[in-house]
C-alpha cells in the first residue's frame, strides 16, 4: 500500500484499541455527514409521532416532549465512514419511556421505521431500541442539539453504526415486517453492528 | 425502475495512479500550485479535475477532488490547491507536499464543465476565489491555441477576498495585456482595494455582470466556478439578464462536511 | 418546514464515482426530477454524502434524483428519483 509522507489525516488521540470496533479510527471532531440539506423545523411546529399502520399511538409537541422523563447517557459512537467518537454525552427520552407515555406496555410490532424531516429513513428491530438501548435525543454535550447534528431531535442508537441514529426524526412507525430504509435499500447492511463490522449488505 | 447493483468490473475506466510532486509554487498565502509527474497521463480538457487520495501510515485514507490548473498543452499536470481552514487534504497539498512526495491520483474527470477552442465562444468566465483554477486552465489553453486575430473573445470576472488573495494575478495581467488577450476584470470583497484600483469592490451582482459580460445576444459559453452561494447568485443573475440557462455551466467548490 | 441548503458541492465532484458506473459522461447528462420535473445537467445536482457514494438532489425541490452507494463489492444505483436521464453526445456538448 502506498502511503503519503507526512499525511496523518485529522488529528486524533491514540485510542485504546479495545474500545474501537474493527476498522475504526478515533476522532476528537464531530464530522457532519448528511444525505440531504439540513431541515430547520421551528420548535413551535415540531411534533413527534408514534404510529402503527394507520393508527396514531402518540403525538407530542415540543413542550409535551420536554415534559417526558429525561435520561442522560455517555456513549461511544461509530460511523460507517470509520470514525469513532468516545464518551459522548446525550440527553433525551428513551424509547421505553416514549412507549410508556403512549400507554403501550409493549411494542405493537417487532420492527420500527424512523421517518425524518427531509425524507431520510432507517429501520430497526424494536429489541435494539428497548431497555435503554435507544433514545430520542435533544441535547448533546450539555447543549441543545445543533441542526447539522440532527437537532431539534434525533434517534440515538449507539450500539449500531451511526447511520441508524437518524437525524431530524419526526415519526416512529411500527412495522410487522422489516423494510429497508434509506441506506439499507442502497447496499448498506440491514442491521449494522460495528463490532461485527456489518457495514454493507452481505457482510 | 428499481435499485440496480453495479459490479465493480463494469466500466472501470479510471484507475488510481501514483504520481510524484516535481515542483511547488506559492501562488498566494493560501494557495499553492503543485507540478506533477503523472506516468501515462492520457491528456485532458480544460475544466476537468482529478481525484486525489492520501494514505496515512495507519492505513487511513482521505480523498478529495481538485481542478487541473494546467492546459492540455502543458508538459506537466498542475494542480492549484487552496488550503481550507478545517481541511484534511488541502493543508497537506498546499502546505506540506514537496518535491519527491508521492500520492495517488485518478483522472481526468468531468465532461460537463469543460471547454476547448473547438467549442467556440465568446467565452465568459466568472470565478470566486479558488474557483479560478479550472477557468485558468481554459484561459491558458486559449492562449496556447490562439492564432493572431482569430482567438475566441474571452472575458474573466474574478472575485477575490483581497488583492493578495488573487490567484495567478501576474499571469492574468500578462494574458490580459497581450494582443488578442482576454479581458480580465477583478473585484475584491473583504478588504478595500488599493488606490488607483481599476476593478470593483463588492460581491458580484447583476449590474456588474451586465457591465462586464457579453450580452445574451452574443450567446457566450459561460462557466461559473466558486462557492455555492456565489455560484447560485451569479447563475441566477445571468439567467435574469437573459442568458440561456443551458449556456451557463456551474461548478461548486467547497469543503466536504465530514472526513 | 423550511430548509437550509448546506451542500457545498455538486455532481461534478462525484464525476470520478459516476465514471465508474456509467459508460457515458454522466455529469453532462440531463436529468429530469421525478418530483418537480426540473431538468438540469447531473453536474448541477446538489451533492450530499460524498463519503458514502453520492446523493444527488434536485436544486429546486431537494428530491434525491440519483442515489449511489459505493461498497467493496460494487455500486448500488437508484435512479427512481429521475423521471429521465438523457445522455449527451460529446459532439452535442
Amino acid at each position: 500500500m502506498i502511503t503519503t509522507r507526512g499525511f496523518t489525516g485529522r488529528p486524533g488521540a491514540k485510542a485504546d484499541r479495545k474500545r474501537l470496533p474493527p476498522g475504526q479510527y478515533l476522532t476528537e471532531d464531530f464530522p457532519v455527514l448528511s444525505a440531504g440539506p439540513t431541515p430547520l423545523t421551528p420548535l413551535d411546529r415540531w411534533t413527534l409521532a408514534l404510529q402503527d399502520g394507520g393508527s396514531l399511538l402518540g403525538k407530542w409537541t415540543w413542550e409535551e416532549f420536554q415534559a417526558l422523563p429525561r435520561t442522560e447517557v455517555m456513549v461511544d459512537i461509530h460511523c460507517v465512514t470509520k470514525w469513532s467518537k468516545l464518551g459522548t454525552v446525550w440527553e433525551g427520552v428513551t424509547i421505553d419511556d416514549l412507549l410508556s407515555a403512549a400507554g403501550l406496555d409493549e411494542p405493537s410490532a417487532p420492527y420500527l421505521m424512523a421517518h425524518c424531516d427531509g425524507g431520510y429513513t432507517t429501520n430497526l428491530p424494536l429489541e435494539d431500541l428497548l431497555e435503554g438501548k435507544g433514545l430520542v435525543a435533544t441535547r448533546f454535550d450539555g447543549e441543545p442539539l445543533a441542526p447539522e447534528h440532527g437537532g431539534p431531535a434525533r434517534l440515538l442508537v449507539p450500539h449500531l453504526y451511526f447511520w441508524k441514529s437518524a437525524k431530524w426524526v419526526r415519526r416512529l412507525r411500527f412495522m410487522e415486517h422489516d423494510e429497508p430504509g434509506f441506506w439499507e435499500s442502497l447496499g448498506y447492511h440491514n442491521y449494522g453492528d460495528p463490532w461485527r463490522e456489518q457495514r454493507y449488505d452481505g457482510d | 425502475m428499481t435499485v440496480i447493483e453495479v459490479p465493480p468490473s463494469v466500466g472501470r475506466r479510471l484507475a488510481w495512479r501514483q504520481v510524484e510532486v516535481v515542483e511547488r509554487v506559492a501562488e498566494t498565502p493560501r494557495a499553492t500550485t503543485l507540478l506533477l509527474d503523472v506516468p501515462g497521463w492520457p491528456g485532458h480538457l480544460a475544466g476537468q479535475h482529478v481525484d486525489v487520495r492520501l494514505t496515512a501510515d495507519d492505513g487511513y485514507q482521505a480523498q478529495r477532488s481538485y481542478s487541473i490548473a494546467s492546459p492540455p498543452e502543458a508538459p506537466r499536470v498542475a494542480l492549484t490547491v487552496e488550503r481550507l481552514e478545517d481541511g484534511e487534504v488541502s493543508p497537506w497539498l498546499a502546505g506540506e507536499a514537496r518535491s519527491g512526495d508521492r500520492f495517488e491520483l485518478r483522472g481526468p474527470i468531468g465532461g460537463y464543465f469543460t471547454w476547448s477552442v473547438a467549442a467556440g465562444g465568446p467565452l465568459m468566465l466568472v470565478g470566486g476565489g479558488s474557483g479560478v483554477v479550472p477557468l485558468m486552465a481554459m484561459l491558458r489553453h486559449r492562449a496556447a491555441r490562439a492564432e493572431a486575430g482569430r482567438a475566441v473573445p474571452a472575458r474573466l470576472l474574478l472575485s477575490s477576498r483581497s488583492l493578495a488573495d488573487i490567484i495567478y494575478r501576474e499571469e492574468l495581467h500578462r494574458l490580459g495585456s497581450a494582443s488578442g488577450g482576454p479581458v480580465i476584470v477583478h473585484t475584491v470583497t473583504r478588504e478595500p482595494p488599493p488606490p488607483g484600483w481599476h476593478g470593483y469592490a463588492r460581491r458580484i451582482d447583476a449590474p456588474m455582470l451586465a457591465e462586464v459580460g457579453f450580452p445574451p445576444a452574443a450567446k457566450p459559453e459561460i462557466f461559473v466556478c466558486g462557492s455555492t452561494p456565489m455560484v447560485e447568485a451569479v447563475a441566477e443573475a445571468l439567467v435574469g439578464l437573459g442568458h440561456a440557462s443551458l449556456n451557463v455551466k456551474t461548478e461548486r467548490f467547497g469543503a466536504t462536511g465530514g472526513m | 418546514m423550511s430548509r437550509k441548503g448546506c451542500s457545498t458541492l455538486d455532481g461534478n465532484a462525484a464525476g470520478g464515482l459516476l465514471a465508474e458506473i456509467f459508460s457515458f459522461e454522466a455529469t453532462a447528462a440531463r436529468t429530469t426530477c421525478a418530483g418537480c420535473a426540473r431538468t438540469v445537467a447531473m453536474g448541477e445536482l446538489r451533492l450530499y454524502a460524498i463519503e458514502l457514494g453520492a446523493i444527488l438532489r434536485c436544486p429546486s425541490c431537494d428530491q434525491a434524483v440519483v442515489r449511489v452507494a459505493r461498497t467493496p463489492r460494487g455500486f448500488w444505483l437508484d435512479l427512481r428519483g429521475a423521471a429521465s436521464v438523457l445522455a449527451v453526445s460529446a459532439e452535442a456538448r
